[in-house]
């Protein structure tokens, strides 16, 4: 049987408050390969302050280079470098 | 000055002279702005092309932009003709072309209320956009206007839309706000700065060249994009350096440098796959590694260094793991990575493989008897000897276009449009308008199939309107011939929905446009159609009848290594499995 690590990580922006933020940022998420486990937000004037939670099997620093990309990200970055690997089958 | 002018405006100052669009109920306002800034400005002449398709439009203004350099713009109103622009956006996408789009939307007060007309094209187009706006205060449009043209044309290029409601396009902009503040550049000057941060790695990477004794040069769209044509015919000067070129990148070393292995990966050149596997040091040029390219991307140049140049940071070790990364501008490194080389054997090495096994297919269809059938690729390699130097052809996708990949002899990255990543059937006829128009003084050839030139055969109407001289070449092989030629090698001959033996007289549909034509069938024909082609001065159309059962040789299958490359002789029956 295959077995796929799947790695959990943290991540923390800071982005522009405008349309579809949260859309352009889930999506990429999504597209990339990672799934979303657990996201907060807050509002900080016109911007967001975000901290999520993605699980995937791709190398997190793929995914955090295609964030970076979208316009209404002003910063992104690791925040830990968790023990959580999950094993699926 | 209401938010339609002022879009105008923005055209205006960023000298953008033609459009390319169809208007509906909720861009109204700006099709009426077109007419004040025609009757009231003579000093700027702003063309507006009305396609007969909006996705006609957006190719067409992606043809446009890759022939000039300059940015393609395309316009149209809400639901039906925002969603008939999509993908002509996601083929600008898809190929890194600069584009601005922009969409009538419903009024404010109704989006969301499902009106007449309305889709939420922002959400649609999420993935297909370098950056996207939905407008609703007047006020910021002259601002967004000035980040849209600068983002889409920055760094790695791309199409970048924006959406705005009718009674948005009305409003008065306020005398503050009519004027583009400094800062509307500064809000994005994190995604439009040119980044250096090659120079910490430069010398590992002249180092890595000068002791390499296998070293090749791989280039891709980003050449032409970055417009390092010039700067990479320096580099391989001084170098000697053999190369290898991707679809969009065929043209950037120029047919006459000897070291030019040409089209690398499923359809590319024996010789040019077999030095990928054979160099000890690749240099990837502004190419992104794509799976048509690489084949089975594990296998791809596996005795290999790589030095990857390239402006997109996530692109670098996307897909192929490299040693050296040398992020920013192709034009400020090449320069920078130049030396002369010692690799005499290496070089010998690579002329007797193109000599094996290069396109080197000679163009002797007047040699032809009488009744023999005209082949795909002997013609394009005549279509190549007969045509001036500053020809563009445009080409649709299919068997059709990689037969001009491999034997039409591109001097110029912006000579060849190709739709390279999406793959978009219907791309060349209004791209070859959009190249007609940006070049006005060069020779647009449509190389089509007979599948893809149904796609978007309206267009036949602007090319009549316009009486642009396109010459269309339709190659019909009565069958959608890429997936025929894959369903025979890789599904077992189990032949599914590829007959176009029922297409329409293609004679008698241009005569509807008032385009000449004429039909040929025998290989003693191919050279006078050709000359005829070229002696009108029009638009004209040539309709090819080829053999239906010509393939694209050589092939890698899907999936495969690029060292298995399968021709006439080699191939039989293979599994279905693993084709993608």
């Amino acid at each position: 049987m295959n077995q796929i690590t799947q790695h959990l990580e943290t991540l923390q922006c800071n982005v522009e408050n405008t349309p579809a933020i949260l859309e352009r940022l889930l999506r990429t998420i999504r597209v990339r390969g990672f799934a979303l486990e657990n996201m907060e937000m807050k509002t900080n004037h016109q911007q967001l302050d975000i901290t999520f939670n993605v699980c995937g099997e791709r190398s997190i620093t793929m995914l955090i280079n295609q964030l970076n990309k979208l316009v209404d990200v002003n910063d992104i970055y690791l925040c830990e470098k968790s023990d959580n690997e999950r094993l699926s089958a | 000055m209401n938010g339609a002018e002022s879009i105008i405006e923005a055209f205006k100052r960023h000298k953008i002279e033609t459009v390319f669009g169809y208007p509906g109920g909720c861009i109204m306002p700006l099709y009426d702005a077109l007419v004040t800034a025609r009757d009231n400005d003579s000093h700027h002449a702003l063309q507006h092309v009305l396609c007969r398709h909006e996705q006609g439009c957006a190719l067409a203004a992606d043809g446009y932009a890759r022939s000039s350099g300059k940015i393609g713009v395309c316009l149209a109103t809400s639901g039906p003709g925002a969603t008939n622009l999509i993908t002509g956006v996601a083929n600008a996408f898809a190929d890194s072309t600069p584009m601005l789009v922009i969409t009538g939307q419903v009024p404010v007060g109704l989006i969301g209320t499902d009106a007449f007309q309305e889709t939420d094209i922002l959400g649609m187009t999420l993935g297909i956009v370098k950056h996207s706006y939905l407008i609703s205060d007047v006020d910021e449009l002259p601002d967004i206007m000035e980040q849209a043209i600068k983002l889409a044309q920055s760094g790695r290029p791309g199409p970048v839309w924006i959406d705005i409601p009718k009674d948005v396009l009305l409003a008065r902009v306020s005398p503050d706000a009519s004027t583009p503040a400094e800062h509307s550049a500064n809000a994005i000057s994190q995604h439009t700065n040119t980044i250096s941060a090659w120079r910490n790695h430069i010398d590992q990477a002249r180092q890595m060249l000068a002791s390499a004794t296998k070293p090749l040069i791989y280039t891709g769209g980003g050449v032409p994009l970055s417009n390092a044509e010039s700067t990479l015919r320096a580099f391989i000067e001084t170098t000697q350096i053999p190369c290898v070129e991707t679809l969009k990148g065929l043209g950037n070393s120029g047919r006459s440098y000897p070291h030019n292995l040409g089209m690398l990966g499923m359809h590319g050149s024996k010789a040019a796959n077999l030095a990928i596997q054979e160099c000890d040091l690749l240099i990837s040029a502004g190419a992104r590694f794509d799976d048509r390219a690489t084949g089975k991307v594990s296998t791809f140049a596996p005795n290999a260094k790589i030095i990857q140049i390239e402006c997109d940071p996530a692109e670098i070790s996307k897909l192929k793991a490299c040693d050296v990364a040398l992020q920013g501008d192709l034009a400020d490194i090449l320069p920078a990575l130049s030396m002369p080389l010692t690799i005499a054997e290496w070089q010998h090495a690579c002329s007797t493989s193109k000599q094996t096994h290069g396109f080197c297919r000679p163009a002797n269809n007047g040699e032809a008897s009488q009744s023999e059938a005209i082949n795909g690729p002997d013609f394009i390699a005549m279509l190549s000897r007969l045509t001036h130097a500053n020809s563009i052809i445009s080409c649709d996708v299919g068997q059709h276009q990689m037969w001009v990949a491999q034997n039409y002899q591109f001097d110029h990255p912006r000579h060849h449009l190709s739709s390279g990543g999406l793959g978009t059937m219907g791309f060349g006829l209004p791209a070859a308008i959009g190249a007609q128009f940006a070049m006005p003084d060069h020779t647009i050839i449509n190389v089509s199939g007979d599948g893809s030139f149904m796609m978007n055969a309206q267009e036949l109407a602007t090319i009549k309107r316009h009486r642009l001289p396109i010459k269309i070449i339709i190659l019909d092989n009565q069958c959608l011939g890429m997936v025929r030629q894959q369903q025979e090698l890789f599904y077992k001959e189990r032949y599914s929905e590829i007959d176009l033996s029922d297409n329409p007289d293609f004679l008698k549909m241009a005569e509807a446009f008032e385009i000449p034509s004429h039909s040929i069938n025998q290989a003693s024909q191919v050279q006078r159609a050709i000359e005829m082609l070229f002696a009108y001065d029009g638009p004209m159309l040539l309709h090819v009848n080829i053999n239906p059962h010509d393939n694209v040789w050589p092939i890698v299958k899907p999936g495969s290594a690029n060292s298995d490359m399968l021709d006439e002789t080699n191939h039989s029956n293979q599994s279905e499995e693993s084709a993608a």
